[in-house]
């Protein structure tokens, strides 16, 4: 059987950074990615909003206020070295109302205290200046807030894995785990339909919307691990024609869809169209649909039509939609943090689980990788000989 | 083997500029009219003559098409042997040709067997050949042909010159040039190649069979002629119209990426950032937003012919001829209409 | 069967952009990949040597950065990897480019066949195959779709602008194939192993015992004299308002003028 140091399971974008960092961080390391589709990316990651996120929105102390934050500065250095497509734009996080005024308020306090760099509130005439075509009584604005080529950045980071030294294996479907002596069998069914195995010391789990199923091949009772994912599908509408232009910046309400508010954010993307989404719905488990519905754009009319009086209905065209792992919260409680789990207490050490990776994913791929990387240090690092 | 142009003084380099005349089946091939008229404003800017070299089993009453072409002289190599293309008999045939008379350009149409000659012959000779050119022009300074073409799958054009050997090659894209209108001449000299030139024809390959096809089956990626869905078809029902069209157009049939998502079209016909790039002499987008990932799998040199109901749609930015209307209401008149000017050739 | 399989290092074409200030391409960031054409070169060959037996050396010319894609064609499947790498060759075209690539076969061994693809993404000159076979003196046969060999003759299928033709031709022989020959493998994790761990033949020069007059951009009789973009930009001639008849017939009028139809 091939052994290597490290096993990747999926090649999204979450999966692709890790490649990239434990390559970099170890380069006599034999790392492998192995990823179910043909190509990288080819599941939640290419079906964002794009958005480099400053980290406003996030619980002080949580792993995405933390990761959003140090992402945040990691991704544009890796943008400016590997010449990625980026606008940083800035966001702004309108409030229409008394009572999204005080949660305006309160996010700008989370920002201080999550050490967001440069935000500060704005009253209705600074937002005027900046967007006079947005309608709202005060912002929060973010100014390293930002728009990425998430395609490029996908390809930049599996370049620069493999240029470390990394291999990414695709079409190879992980359908079993086995712990032997220390080390971690995985089983896997290539294009052809042949099974093969190959070991590994360190496995990292970032399978996306299938992360679940990953870790209960590993014996892990999902529901009693609070592991179990719900696909949440997100659609987008667009706006292409002139009006595209009337905008300047990211334009998010202060409760979001995402975050199980009612708002839709407005996103500008690297093209200058404007795009509305995501809104939220749960899909089935095993759902692989990533189709609009074009009946929704009068849903996505109604919500922004209070801040975004400049459209009409007609305006709205059918864009992409998208699928997220989420975890499940009792009604009515914020959303879940990202699952980085070192599963040592489950006695498997060197078994790193990566669970409800969705928004900000992008933004934090790279000190998520860090972190990652900083977990299996104790497995990897000492000189074992493993070719 | 090669002549420099301290030799072309030399050597008598003719100021000739040749035109590679393909036949099939006795019939001469569109693009070498259009390359003869093209050469006929390079000899003209360049003070030259225009010859063709014709080749072929009973190919010399073509010569009056290609004098009223633009050619005011043929080199003509006839015989059996010729009846078909066959690399090892014509890239001899023709680079001795080239040795004895030395042109100083030798152009080519960029077909199948155009840049399957070409390529052996300019190696025989040790000269530069540039590869599927779009445009040409005469350098005002040095007199060099300028050789046009994209390269970098269409994101580049670049200009490339052959400045010491001789003959300067290049094969050129068909249709990238318009033959000419008027009749250039009625007759001109015919030279007759002496067999002494034609030396050595030896065949390491035989032809077995020739399968002619209606290109039905045609390839996304190197097909002429693509028609193209996107979103903006409305309804999955449409699609029977873009097949029809694709049918009466012998083209291929691409789809935008939402069209794959949606299911109604399979991954390997999505053309884009995430499928395929494509070269089309033809591309008609229909229902195509024009979205930057789609159009960067469209190489840049075909023309775009879109239709969309959104007058705002960037497709139109790039387009060269476009309808602003509804597919399911241009496609059914835009296909009868194209049966019928089909029926009349 | 011992086969030879020519590969070539591009940049993706898809991320290729040009600085609008410079007017000179973007080199960073653009990722390598091998030639898509390639891949069906070296699927093919793999598929002879799964029915015939034999050998596949790849051969690339290029930059050292070329390893990469030669490790991706031992992840397929190929048996041995040689790069021809000298800061000599630096301006290649492509009879410069074939005469140092006959040079590298003639070292590398006695082939039967020699596959490549039949263009490269990045220069789609098509050329380079048609003159190594005229540097090493064999047949070719190029636009092939299918590859069939009877234990003494290989039957080669290829492209014309009429159909398909059949042709016969013995050993040796240089094939260029088109996608439509094959779909490329995926890598298989034990072979991505053992390419890991491969280490690749570089050969100078020196080493294929070329003369450097002939190479690099001494040898090449072509110049790129300039580079420029093309307009994105249609000739943006929009029918709008007429009804669908008159809008249609207008169109057709107008792609009949131009000789498009």
């Amino acid at each position: 059987m091939d052994r290597v140091d490290s096993i990747i399971i999926g090649g999204g974008v979450i999966g692709l950074a890790i490649a990239y960092e434990l390559s970099q961080r170890w380069p006599d390391k034999s790392i492998l990615l192995l990823e179910k589709e043909a190509t990288f990316g080819k599941g939640l990651s290419s079906r964002t909003s794009e958005v480099i996120h400053s980290g406003v929105y996030y619980p002080t102390d949580s792993l995405k206020a933390k990761l959003c934050v140090s992402g945040n500065r990691l991704l544009y250095e890796f943008c400016n070295k590997w010449k990625v497509p980026y606008n940083k734009i800035g966001k702004l996080i309108i409030a229409q109302d008394d009572k999204d005024i005080e949660t305006l308020e309160f996010l700008f306090r989370q920002a201080v205290a999550n050490e967001v760099p440069s935000t500060r509130l704005l009253n209705s005439d600074d937002i005027t200046k900046i967007e006079p075509n947005i309608k709202a009584q005060a912002a929060l604005c973010c100014p390293t807030s930002g728009i990425v080529d998430s395609h490029k950045l996908m390809a930049s980071l599996a370049q620069g894995a493999k240029q470390n030294g990394a291999m990414l294996v695709y079409k190879q479907e992980v359908f079993g785990i086995r712990m032997q002596s220390s080390e971690y069998i995985i089983d896997f069914i290539d294009e052809n339909g042949d099974k093969s195995s190959v070991a590994c010391r360190a496995l990292v789990n970032a399978a996306g919307l299938t992360a679940d199923r990953i870790a209960s091949m590993a014996g892990i009772n999902v529901d009693e691990a609070g592991y179990r994912i719900y696909r949440c599908k997100g659609e987008y509408f667009a706006i292409t024609n002139r009006k595209a232009a009337m905008v300047n910046n990211l334009i998010f309400p202060v409760s979001i869809r995402e975050l199980k508010g009612p708002g839709i954010p407005l996103i500008k993307d690297l093209k200058g169209r404007l795009r509305l989404g995501p809104d939220a719905h749960y899909a089935s488990s095993t759902s692989t649909d990533y189709s609009v519905q074009p009946g929704n754009a009068a849903y996505f009319y109604k919500t922004v039509s209070s801040y975004l009086t400049f459209l009409e209905l007609a305006d709205l065209q059918p864009d992409i939609a998208g699928l997220r792992p989420r975890l499940l919260v009792p009604c009515g409680s914020p959303p879940r943090d990202f699952i980085i789990c070192h599963e040592i207490e489950r006695n498997l050490p060197g078994f790193v689980n990566l669970i409800g990776i969705e928004s900000p994913g992008i933004t934090c791929c790279l000190s998520l990788a860090r972190y990652v990387s900083e977990m299996l240090e104790a497995i990897l690092l000492p000189k074992q000989e493993c070719f | 083997m090669a002549f420099t142009s301290r030799e072309t003084r030399e050597n008598n380099i003719s100021q000739e500029i040749w035109v590679y005349c393909e036949v099939i089946e006795t019939e001469l091939l569109e693009v070498s009219l259009e390359l003869l008229g093209q050469g006929r404003k390079l000899a003209e800017t360049a003070n030259r003559k225009l010859a063709a070299v014709l080749i072929g089993e009973k190919v010399e009453s073509l010569a009056k098409i290609i004098f009223a072409a633009g050619a005011e002289k043929v080199y003509l190599i006839a015989g059996e042997k010729f009846a078909h293309y066959n690399t090892d008999v014509y890239t001899t045939a023709i680079s001795n040709l080239l040795e004895a008379y030395k042109p100083d350009t030798f152009i080519i149409g960029a077909t199948k067997n155009g840049r399957d000659l070409a390529p052996r012959v300019a190696a025989r000779l040790g000269t530069g050949l540039t590869a599927d050119c779009t445009e040409l022009s005469i350098d005002k300074e040095t007199g060099l042909v300028s050789w046009t073409r994209p390269a970098l799958g269409g994101n580049i054009m670049a200009t490339i010159h052959c400045h010491e050997r001789r003959p300067q090659m290049g094969t050129v894209r068909p249709s990238a040039f318009k033959r000419l209108t008027n009749v250039y001449r009625d007759n001109g000299e015919i030279i007759y190649v002496p067999n002494n030139i034609l030396t050595t024809l030896e065949s390491r390959t035989t032809l077995l069979e020739i399968i002619k096809t209606d290109r039905h089956s045609v390839k996304l990626e190197e097909a002429d002629i693509i028609v193209a869905a996107g979103r903006g078809i409305g309804k999955r029902e449409n699609l029977k119209l873009i097949e029809q069209l694709a049918e009466v157009l012998v083209a291929a049939m691409g789809a935008s990426r939402a069209l794959v998502d949606y299911g109604w079209q399979p991954a390997f016909n999505q053309i884009g950032q995430s499928g395929k790039t494509v070269s089309p002499k033809v591309y008609f987008a229909c229902g195509i937003s024009g979205t930057v990932h789609h159009l960067s799998g469209v190489a840049p040199g075909g023309i775009i012919i879109a239709i969309n109901n959104d007058p705002d749609a960037p497709i139109f930015q790039a387009a060269d001829y476009g309808i602003v209307g509804y597919v399911e209401e241009i496609l059914p008149i835009l296909i009868d209409e194209i049966k019928r000017i089909k029926l009349g050739e | 069967m011992n086969i030879c399989v020519c590969v070539k290092q591009v940049p993706d074409t898809l991320d290729i952009r040009l600085d609008p200030t410079t007017n000179t391409l973007i080199r960073q960031g653009v990722a390598s990949i091998i030639n898509p054409h390639d891949k069906h070169a070296l699927e093919a060959a793999l598929q002879l040597k799964e029915q015939y037996g034999g050998n596949i050396t790849v051969i690339s010319m290029g930059p050292l950065q070329a390893k990469e894609i030669l490790k991706d064609c031992l992840a397929m499947g190929a048996d041995k990897a040689i790069l021809v790498s000298d800061t000599a060759f630096v301006g290649s075209d492509t009879l410069a480019t074939s005469y140092t690539l006959a040079y590298a076969i003639k070292k590398a061994g006695n082939f039967d066949i020699i596959i490549c693809g039949s263009q490269s993404s990045d220069g789609d000159t098509a050329q380079v195959g048609p003159q190594l076979a005229e540097q090493l003196g064999i047949a070719q046969i190029t636009w092939a779709c299918s590859i069939k060999y009877d234990g003494a003759a290989f039957k080669v299928t290829r492209e014309t602008e009429m159909g398909f033709e059949v042709i016969e031709a013995k050993l040796p022989l240089l094939v260029s194939v088109l996608k439509n020959m094959n779909i490329p493998r995926y890598p298989s994790v034990s072979n991505t192993i053992k390419a890991h761990r491969a280490n690749i033949t570089v050969w100078t020069a020196d080493d294929i015992n070329i003369s450097c007059k002939k190479v690099g951009i001494k040898g090449s009789p072509t110049r790129v004299t300039r580079i420029f973009t093309p307009e994105r930009k249609g000739k943006n001639l929009i029918i709008q308002k007429e009804s669908a008849q008159e809008a249609v017939e207008l169109l057709l009028r107008k792609l009949t003028e131009e000789r498009i139809f």
